[in-house]
């Protein structure tokens, strides 16, 4: 487990059930910042001082008030302590869910934990995985960011989709394939194809697939 | 540091230098050269002197805008003409007309003419006075000065009868007398009065005479020169045959006049009229006039009573009839005056003895001949001048009516150029109003927009949040509350609705990441349970819709989606995105529960989805009532 772990956060109350729940998790130091610029420079204070720290868990955003920031987002502050302490690892503990923001940020940080009702669940899942030398994305980030509950289907499966739909059987489908320049036609692979759409559209048969597709009028 | 100093002190003594050179410049030109020679000329006797010092003052003079150069022109005109040097001064007066017009100076043009026309007049070229003061008359109206203008009108009248040209003569003055009349110069209405009377009388028109001269004495002051008019109309009625009036007329003024010279041609008159009338032996009164005139060197005088003493004698003592047409025609040829030498030869061809006639007769001819042509010449001459003068104006007609056409011209064209630019001020000045009220609304539009939006959320907020919120703080404050895991739950969902409303709310990436965006956001909006079918989507390009197209399309299934979620209870939607070369169209489908139209009625998202669609012109169509599933299909214009 991280000995020593910072964490910024401008929430005070987000701050102290963290602490609590750090030093739970075996944690030795726990210090926060209230401040990216805060932050920054206790990061880099202890890198000088040889003892540096092991994790930062981050806000994304930070309310602005009366002090001029230089570093104004965690965005911005994971950004500069990974280019400064590659070795530092970095958490973000953020309410920001939008794909398109944390698609940007995932690159230079080792977990992305969204708040929530199971975040601080999804929070120690991450400061172990990120331990353990992996990265870490809350359950519901991943689901959105590669699409699991959308899917695409391709002219190759339309193809297959339209001439079962018309009547043709597999064998007949990897001819007509075959005859169209169409690949992969090998009737293994038509097959396994099937499989996957029966699956995939919860149908049994491939009666049931086809009622399936002509009710959504996929073809 | 020092050499700036001296050189600002060098100008400011520069610049005092030439304000003093410029003062001194001033009172040169009252105090100069030709102002002191012409002061000499002033003062000195001596004609040669006076001449000599003019010229020297004019040699001083070097700028032709110096006033005093007319003058000195003028007196040496004057001068020049006393000493008879006609040519001098005519050349005088014609440096006084060139210099009159390079200075604009139409009045000294006029005065030139004016001089010229005298100096011809003391060398008798009664041709070139006519043209002259024709000229200067012509000069004297430009210049709005009528009085002299019908002075130098009088003088071409006298010019014209002189010459013999009676009709012209009169129109002249006429002309003169419309002139003068305003004046109350009597002097030269009386002189014009006269004048036109002369003419009337050497044309026989004896009335009119009368009647002219009459005119004439009601403008003269002197009673001298009344007197001579009235002798005048004596005369014209004598020659009328009314020799009872006549002779009344000379009979009144001969007690009143002072003048020996004017006594004897009273009484010359008077005598040759009482011949006239009652054939009377009045030979030796008339001999001792002719001798009283003699003795007074009264040439002019003689003449009548040669001519007189001729036509008494003609029928009873011929021989001295013809001693006294002798001395008629030498005394005439002394004064030069041609008609009464015609008359002289007359009477010699008439009363000589045969073989003296010749000569006479011929004399007669030539000069009878050379009258008629220089008559003749002087009409034509005239007629030549007022050609020439009408010629001219109707050039200035003609070129006045080109510039006033020429003017009208440039304001008709300045007008086309102000209604232009004033139409151009009025069509920049309307679109601008235009783009100004287009904009207001557009602005007003957008306001009301973001107004509706702000309400929406509002109400959102309110319906959604603020009333599970107060649930949750009553259930709180309940001192027997203890299910800590409900409330936590009741929190959850509030906060994932917060964060729904938010996330609705985002804004829209509109440029390049925009069909990423679109499928982060359907695929964070599908609940994990259900699959989400998209097909066509890569092939549709994207950049062809409009920004605001765009938003709607994100926003609309967005709200699609949130429908979706909250009441179908689907596994599996299907979004179908299609293109056309006109137009965008997205088919939905799913396998949930469908619609009653009750729901759909409720349901603010369809009709925000509907308002949505409109606003860029595309069109939204759903199955209503379908138990099994919902289908819908958006059109979008690109």
């Amino acid at each position: 487990m991280f000995k020593k772990v910072l964490i910024a956060e401008d929430i005070d109350a987000v701050n102290t059930a963290l602490k609590k729940f750090l030093l739970s998790l075996g944690a030795q130091e726990v210090v926060y910042a209230s401040y990216c610029d805060e932050a920054y420079l206790k990061c880099k204070k202890a890198y000088q001082e040889q003892s540096p720290y092991e994790l930062v868990i981050s806000d994304l955003s930070f309310r602005q008030d009366h002090r001029e920031e230089k570093i104004r987002s965690g965005e911005e502050l994971s950004l500069i302590l990974k280019k400064e302490m590659p070795e530092l690892k970095i958490i973000i503990h953020s309410i920001e869910d939008h794909p398109g923001k944390v698609k940007k940020i995932i690159p230079y940080v080792d977990g992305y934990v969204c708040k929530g009702r199971k975040g601080m669940n999804h929070l120690e899942q991450a400061i172990q995985q990120v331990y353990g030398g992996k990265s870490y994305l809350s359950p519901d980030i991943e689901q959105t960011l590669h699409h699991k509950n959308v899917k695409e289907l391709s002219d190759y499966d339309l193809s297959i989709l339209k001439l079962l739909c018309d009547g043709y059987i597999q064998e007949e489908i990897s001819m007509k394939f075959k005859a169209q320049g169409i690949t992969p036609f090998s009737k293994s692979s038509i097959e396994k194809k099937l499989k996957d759409l029966r699956e995939e559209f919860e149908a049994k048969t491939n009666p049931q697939l086809i009622s399936t597709v002509l009710t959504l009028q996929l073809i | 540091m020092k050499s700036p100093l001296i050189l600002s002190i060098f100008f400011i003594v520069l610049l005092i230098s030439c304000k003093e050179k410029d003062q001194t410049k001033k009172i040169q030109c009252r105090n100069d050269l030709a102002a002191q020679f012409f002061e000499r000329s002033k003062e000195t006797e001596d004609l040669n002197q006076k001449l000599t010092l003019l010229k020297k003052a004019l040699a001083e003079i070097y700028t032709p805008q110096d006033t005093l150069q007319a003058t000195i022109y003028d007196n040496l005109i004057y001068f020049h003409n006393k000493k008879k040097e006609i040519d001098s001064s005519v050349y005088y007066a014609n440096l006084l007309i060139k210099n009159g017009f390079e200075q604009g100076d139409t009045l000294q043009v006029a005065k030139g003419y004016y001089r010229k026309a005298k100096s011809f007049f003391y060398q008798n070229d009664q041709i070139n006075v006519l043209n002259n003061t024709f000229q200067s008359q012509r000069y004297y109206l430009l210049a709005g000065d009528s009085v002299n203008a019908g002075k130098r009108l009088l003088e071409l009248s006298i010019a014209q009868t002189r010459l013999g040209d009676f009709p012209a003569s009169q129109n002249s003055a006429v002309k003169a007398l419309s002139l003068l009349k305003p004046s109350k110069d009597s002097f030269y209405i009386a002189s014009s009065y006269n004048n036109l009377a002369a003419t009337y009388r050497k044309l026989k028109d004896f009335d009119e005479a009368i009647e002219e001269y009459s005119n004439a004495l009601k403008y003269i002051n002197s009673s001298q020169d009344s007197l001579a008019v009235v002798n005048n109309i004596a005369n014209v009625y004598a020659e009328k045959e009314d020799f009872k009036k006549s002779l009344g007329l000379l009979e009144s003024i001969l007690p009143l006049a002072e003048n020996q010279n004017f006594i004897n041609r009273i009484r010359d008159n008077y005598y040759f009229t009482k011949w006239l009338s009652e054939k009377t032996d009045i030979t030796d009164s008339l001999e001792l006039i002719m001798e009283a005139r003699s003795k007074h060197n009264d040439l002019t005088g003689l003449l009548s009573s040669y001519d007189h003493l001729v036509k008494v004698n003609e029928k009873d003592s011929p021989k001295e009839a013809l001693r006294y047409a002798k001395a008629y025609y030498e005394t005439s040829r002394k004064l030069n005056s041609v008609t009464d030498e015609i008359s002289a030869l007359d009477y010699l061809v008439r009363l000589s003895p045969v073989n003296e006639i010749k000569p006479y007769a011929l004399e007669h001819i030539r000069l009878n001949d050379s009258l008629i042509k220089s008559r003749d010449k002087v009409k034509n001459l005239f007629a030549k001048i007022k050609y020439d003068e009408e010629q001219k104006l109707e050039e200035i007609d003609q070129l006045e009516k080109i510039s006033i056409q020429q003017q009208l011209e440039v304001l008709r064209g300045r007008n086309r150029l102000n209604i232009a630019i004033l139409l151009g001020i009025l069509l920049t000045g309307s679109a601008a109003v235009i783009y100004y009220y287009s904009k207001q609304r557009h602005k007003k539009e957008r306001i009301r927009e973001i107004h509706a939006t702000e309400a929406r959320i509002s109400k959102k907020i309110h319906d959604e949040l603020a009333n599970d919120v107060y649930n949750v703080m009553t259930e709180l404050e309940n001192p027997d509350h203890s299910y800590k895991r409900g409330t936590v739950k009741k929190l959850e969902s509030i906060y994932d609705r917060t964060r729904n409303i938010s996330r609705e709310n985002t804004p829209v990436t509109t440029s390049s990441g925009y069909r990423e965006d679109l499928q982060d956001m359907l695929s964070q909006s599908v609940p994990q349970q259900t699959t989400l079918y998209l097909i066509g989507l890569k092939d549709i390009s994207w950049s062809k819709l409009s920004t605001e197209s765009k938003i709607v399309v994100h926003r609309v299934l967005q709200e699609l989606m949130v429908n979706m979620k909250k009441h179908s209870e689907a596994s599996i939607v299907k979004l179908n995105f299609k293109e056309t070369s006109s137009k965008l169209t997205i088919s939905y489908i799913d396998n949930g529960k469908g619609f009653s139209s009750a729901e759909l009625k409720k349901g603010a998202g369809l009709k925000n989805v509907e308002n949505r669609i409109d606003s860029i012109g595309g069109s939204f169509n759903f199955q209503p009532e379908t138990t099994e599933g919902f289908s819908a299909q958006i059109v979008i214009p690109f």
